[in-house]
């Protein structure tokens, strides 16, 4: 009789214990799937763990017209590597590149959290290559700027959409094609930079402000082999390199695609391919290239906001003395 | 005798001091590099004036300063007492003022040189390697970034068509 009880007592509490796990893993589950921020970092993370090949379709505006191009991908997990284009109306040649996943780089802690400028929200996405989805939007004031796709069963991110302030597609980066487990293709790595770069400390006449533009926070600041200072900085989603270079712009140099345009009466050739823009100025005796993920407009205000220092009078007379002699 | 004049230097070189002034300016010129200094500037201007060329006066001059002087003495002498005050130069306070004067047009010369030059120019014009940059950034936004977009975008390469050709 005492064997029963305690063989019932001891069932009971089994149960009990599994629907307290089962009940507690569902509401994890649910929590995970209804926070953007997760979800924005488990697809920041999940070609890591999940070896896969694919195509990517990249469509874009370059001012004058949407451009659309494709990328073959793949990861194996550890690397990820595109390359192999077919075809498209993107003007640009096309290259390969492999990289390593997103590990435990130092400027990944210094990352800036989105929600310090976005306003995050989660709803149901749209099935890409028969998949089911979740989309995060991410909000500017009031204005969808970002839309990330994530599919439900890997969270990888399976799309991303960039909108400017006034909610029109500015690139549009989805994955067309995808296959999980599969090899991947094997193309050349590419150097990812062709310059050296150090972490340096920014002094005048460059500009360093910790904040810039649209609430881009500074992650890093570094000097290339040829002098060349970069600060690189970030919104949580967003991305921006600001070179700065001391003397005076040679226009005639600069690649002869994109267009010119004035930014608060200062000169800008400006150039959107399907990473994003790039634009160049000169202000003070500095030139500046900007190069961002971002949208014009976002870029519009990097340039009114970046003020290298202007010569003192004494350089001023320095430099009239030198040209003097 | 302690302060340094000029006008005693002067009478020194002329011949024209006591004996005992004589042996005080020379004893302080041997101790004063001062006195020296302001020695051989009495001596130099002395030696200009006197190295100017002689020049007869017109004819009949010396009769109208005479009748000028004259003149003069005659209407004054009941206005100023028919005092006569010597109006002596100093030679140092001059050149002190024409010194000053130059320093100041100088320092106002140069303020006005640096607020009014143009910002200084480069030596070298700056050509930047655009799509270079744009390989730098993208390495660094595919390593804190998601990498999947990133990657894509970033191995197609920006503008590269020059004026001259592709860079």
């Amino acid at each position: 009789m005492i064997r029963r009880r305690v063989r019932v007592a001891l069932g009971v509490s089994i149960a009990m214990f599994g629907g307290f796990v089962m009940t507690t893993v569902a509401a994890a589950a649910r929590m995970r799937a209804d926070d953007p921020q997760a979800l924005i970092e488990r697809a920041r993370r999940g070609v890591q763990t999940q070896p896969f090949t694919g195509t990517v379709e990249i469509e874009w505006n370059d001012g004058a017209a949407v451009r659309q191009t494709r990328v073959a991908v793949a990861s194996d997990g550890v690397r990820v590597t595109a390359g192999s284009v077919s075809g498209g109306t993107g003007g640009y040649s096309n290259g390969s590149l492999s990289v390593s996943v997103p590990g435990a780089d130092a400027l990944a802690s210094a990352m800036p959290n989105p929600n310090a400028k976005y306003e995050l929200s989660v709803h149901a996405g749209p099935t890409i290559v028969g998949r089911s989805t979740t989309a995060v939007d991410a909000a500017y004031r009031g204005v969808v700027r970002e839309r990330w796709v994530v599919d439900n069963a890997t969270g990888a991110l399976v799309q991303r959409e960039a909108f400017d302030s006034s909610g029109s597609l500015a690139r549009r980066v989805t994955l067309v094609e995808f296959a999980i487990g599969s090899p991947p293709t094997t193309t050349t790595t590419a150097a990812q930079a062709a310059m050296s770069v150090r972490a340096a400390q920014v002094a005048k006449p460059f500009a360093a402000p910790a904040t810039l533009g649209a609430r881009y926070r500074e992650v890093g600041a570094y000097v290339l082999s040829d002098g060349t200072v970069q600060v690189f900085y970030s919104d949580g989603l967003r991305d921006l390199s600001v070179f700065q270079q001391r003397g005076d712009l040679d226009w005639g140099s600069l690649p002869t695609e994109g267009s010119v345009i004035s930014v608060a009466g200062t000169k800008v050739h400006e150039y959107r391919t399907a990473s994003g823009s790039m634009w160049v100025w000169e202000r003070n005796g500095v030139v500046v290239t900007a190069v961002s993920d971002t949208t014009p407009d976002e870029m519009a205000m990097v340039v009114r906001d970046l003020k290298p220092a202007a010569p003192s009078s004494w350089e001023r007379f320095r430099s009239w003395v030198r040209d003097l002699f | 005798m302690t302060e340094l004049n000029p006008d005693v230097l002067s009478a020194y070189l002329d011949g024209e001091c006591t004996p005992d002034e004589r042996v005080a300016i020379e004893a302080r010129l041997v101790i004063d590099p001062a006195w020296q200094s302001e020695l051989d500037e009495v001596r130099m201007a002395r030696d200009a004036v006197r190295g100017l060329p002689l020049v007869d006066v017109p004819e009949g001059t010396w009769d109208a300063v005479a009748r000028a002087i004259t003149a003069a003495d005659a209407a004054g002498a009941g206005a100023a007492g028919g005092a006569v005050v010597p109006m002596r130069s100093s030679k140092r306070a001059k050149w002190l003022y024409g010194t000053a004067g130059a320093a100041v047009a100088s320092v106002a010369a140069v303020v006005a040189l640096v607020f009014v030059l143009p910002a200084p120019s480069s030596d070298q014009p700056v050509q930047p390697a655009v799509a270079a940059f744009a390989g730098v950034h993208d390495a660094r936004a595919v390593s804190i970034d998601e990498p999947l977009t990133r990657v894509a975008t970033a191995s197609l390469t920006g503008p590269t068509r020059t004026a001259n050709g592709p860079r």
